[in-house]
């Protein structure tokens, strides 16, 4: 891991901790965000006075590099989406810094935004609204393309190829998204993804849409056209069982602050915070043999507001070894073992 | 009798329900009838956990909604459905009635869609009471108090008084949970009952369910996708495709020496998070059928590496594999040398 993951999160209401110079090796990352914050205003009143925060992303760091895939796990709530997007700045941040191969994202003028945006594409959850129904095919993946400047005919070619490396036949592009099944809309929406040659896709979700014998399917193909493209993998999502299968890394979120970080086998086999703790214990294994001998770590209670966090510790509501301190001060990211950062008062090592 | 099961055989109580050769299909002006299930029987024991499982479209929830009554005009039910000997499928909509929510409940996917907006979580909980005269409406609104305190909603005097929008999504399926055990049901189907919920809850509302049930000795009918779920929970499981049952077994057989090329495809191509496969997944082919065009054999056969001639001509029986363990394949005699899925605990 680099030396961005080691950015303590940003304090909420503290001003941004100046980066410590970072070497850039061989295998600098490919993306770096520092201490993002996207808060969202709570309007109120007649006049849509600002009453509140929606503390949806509060200072998170993470880094990918070059042909890694970063998992970033979560429930409902806790800023994975709004971080995905802020990162492509369909969101603005509030504040912190996301940087491409070392160049500001956040600084960036409206036309070069334009070409960093070739570098990173995104892929949807739901491939049915995220398609254009009057659209064929061949102009939905060729689109991209055309914005960016490339004749219509060659865009049309080119549009072909990536129909083909995704799996679907080139008389598809003829036909329109209701046409299809959503296993192949995603594709079609991979396909999209793929047309200006990003390094770096961002996949909120790709999969959870889809029905369990095409989940699989699809996320073959996401591992071939990684080895193939040579492509890095930002894969937001709630099933810790798809992340663990094709992640190298993987960030747990809480409450728009990572909770841990690790490589994906260490973290697996031994999670230092209490949440990811609990977030393994809870998702249920096919197996019922295993599911007779498991020991089980039932959380009380429900996610918090984001508007309205607890203080100090996020978890501390609803954490099993919570304490008074976890109440008054805000644990920071640690490195308890080599790479594995896990921001807790009492992590397990 | 092809829906018996063993247990069913030997002891000598007549099974809770009984669904005897069930099909439903919809019938659209100018479209062929889709048929969702076509031709299901099955057994469910006082006190168990019944799971069916299958993808969208598989017929899985239609099966269980033509019982209770709560499909569309469209829908022609032909079979029988018998609690207890009583036809619930002859039954009118009047008689209907008076089992839903009394000897039947259901729990539904989306809480937040299940229950009505402008009324109280209490009053309707109490309604499902009053509604059957079991209770006065002051004696059902302490009743729902105690309800919610069981299925562990904290503050239940206060939150009777809530309407849904003030619940979490989690607390919002405990009080239908709570809403579908108020007149103590001989059966609860529970319609992908965890699926909108964070794994974290899911778990919660997994287990309160799981205790209810057995305190108010219920069986459950539990819909899903999720093969995890049924595998911490269920007795015995069904798969569907196609409209049809493809496999049923008791659990672990299921999971562990799955018959049907389905079951096992399904099974293969699943990520586990406890990292007992960590190779590349094996997904099943293509994508299930549109139940608009079926193709005319086994519905499975265009997607199955085991597909011969006389799959595509006609659909395989239901057929005993092993003692207790149902199949529908032509190939059944051939797969029965298939090794055992590794477990989990072995890595």
């Amino acid at each position: 891991m680099t030396g961005t993951a080691s950015m303590p999160p940003a304090n909420t209401g503290s001003e941004t901790a100046p980066l410590p110079p970072a070497p850039r090796p061989d295998d600098a990352p490919l993306l770096e965000v520092n201490n993002l914050v996207t808060h969202f205003p709570i309007r109120s009143g007649f006049f849509k006075r600002t009453t509140g925060w929606v503390k949806a992303v509060d200072g998170v760091s993470l880094s990918v590099k070059p042909n890694e895939t970063v998992g970033i796990v979560g429930e409902s709530g806790c800023g994975k989406t709004t971080l995905g997007r802020t990162i492509l700045r369909l969101i603005e941040p509030t504040s912190g810094s996301i940087k491409v191969r070392g160049e500001d994202v956040v600084a960036a003028s409206a036309g070069r935004m334009r070409d960093l945006r070739k570098e990173m594409q995104m892929v949807f959850q739901d491939p049915y609204a995220s398609l254009n129904p009057r659209m064929p095919v061949h102009d939905i993946v060729s689109e991209p393309l055309r914005i960016h400047g490339t004749p219509k005919n060659e865009a049309r070619d080119r549009a072909g190829e990536y129909l083909d490396a995704v799996g679907l036949l080139p008389e598809h592009g003829n036909r329109y998204p209701h046409e299809f099944s959503g296993g192949q809309r995603q594709r079609v929406g991979i396909a999209r993804a793929l047309t200006l040659e990003p390094d770096l896709i961002i996949l909120d979700e790709p999969v959870s849409a889809l029905d369990v014998s095409i989940q699989a399917q699809v996320i073959n193909l996401l591992e071939d056209l990684q080895d193939r493209y040579d492509l890095s993998y930002l894969f937001i999502a709630h099933d810790l069982s798809v992340v663990r299968h094709i992640s190298d890394r993987v960030v747990v979120m809480y409450l728009g602050k990572v909770a841990e970080v690790a490589d994906r086998d260490e973290l697996y086999a031994s999670p230092g915070h209490p949440y990811t703790q609990a977030l393994l214990s809870a998702v249920p294994v096919p197996d019922p043999d295993v599911e007779l001998t498991r020991e089980r770590v039932v959380l009380t209670g429900d996610l918090p507001s984001p508007a309205n966090p607890p203080s100090g510790c996020r978890f501390r509501t609803r954490c099993p070894i919570a304490v008074a301190k976890c109440a008054d001060e805000d644990p920071p990211l640690a490195e308890i073992a080599p790479d594995h950062w896990v921001s807790c008062h009492f992590p397990s090592v | 009798m092809s829906l018996s099961n063993p247990s069913s055989a030997a002891g000598a109580e007549a099974p809770l329900l009984e669904v005897e050769n069930m099909s439903v299909g919809f019938r659209a002006r100018g479209k062929p009838t889709a048929q969702a299930v076509r031709g299901v029987s099955y057994t469910v024991e006082r006190g168990e956990t019944l799971a069916i499982v299958g993808e969208s479209g598989s017929g899985k929830s239609v099966s269980a909604m033509a019982m209770l009554g709560l499909l569309p005009g469209s829908a022609e039910i032909t079979g029988q459905a018998r609690l207890e000997g009583i036809d619930l499928l002859a039954l009118k909509p009047k008689e209907l009635r008076s089992y839903r929510g009394r000897r039947i409940a259901m729990i539904f996917q989306d809480p937040m869609t299940a229950f009505h907006p402008a009324f109280t979580i209490g009053n309707q909980i109490a309604e499902t009471i009053t509604v059957h005269g079991l209770a006065d409406k002051k004696q059902a609104m302490v009743q729902a108090a105690d309800l919610l305190e069981m299925v562990g909603v904290p503050e239940p005097g206060v939150r009777v008084k809530q309407y849904p929008h003030e619940f979490s999504g989690g607390t919002r399926q405990r009080a239908m949970v709570a809403m579908a055990i108020a007149n103590k049901p001989d059966l609860l189907i529970a319609d992908e009952p965890t699926t909108a919920l964070d794994v974290t809850i899911q778990a919660q509302v997994m287990e309160v369910l799981a205790n209810i049930q057995k305190e108010v000795n219920a069986a459950l009918l539990l819909i899903t996708h999720d093969l995890g779920v049924v595998a911490s929970v269920a007795d015995r499981v069904q798969v569907m495709y196609g409209g049809r049952i493809v496999e049923r077994a008791d659990v672990r057989p299921l999971f562990r020496t799955p018959r049907n090329p389905y079951t096992r495809g399904l099974l293969t191509s699943l990520p586990r998070v406890d990292g007992a496969r960590d190779d590349r997944l094996i997904p099943i082919p293509g994508s299930p059928p549109s139940i608009l065009a079926m193709p005319p054999g086994c519905a499975f056969a265009p997607r199955c590496t085991f597909r011969t001639d006389v799959c595509d001509e006609r659909a395989a029986d239901l057929e005993m594999v092993v003692e207790g363990h149902e199949s529908r394949c032509h190939h059944n005699a051939d797969l029965a040398a298939w090794q055992p899925l590794h477990s989990g605990s072995g890595s």
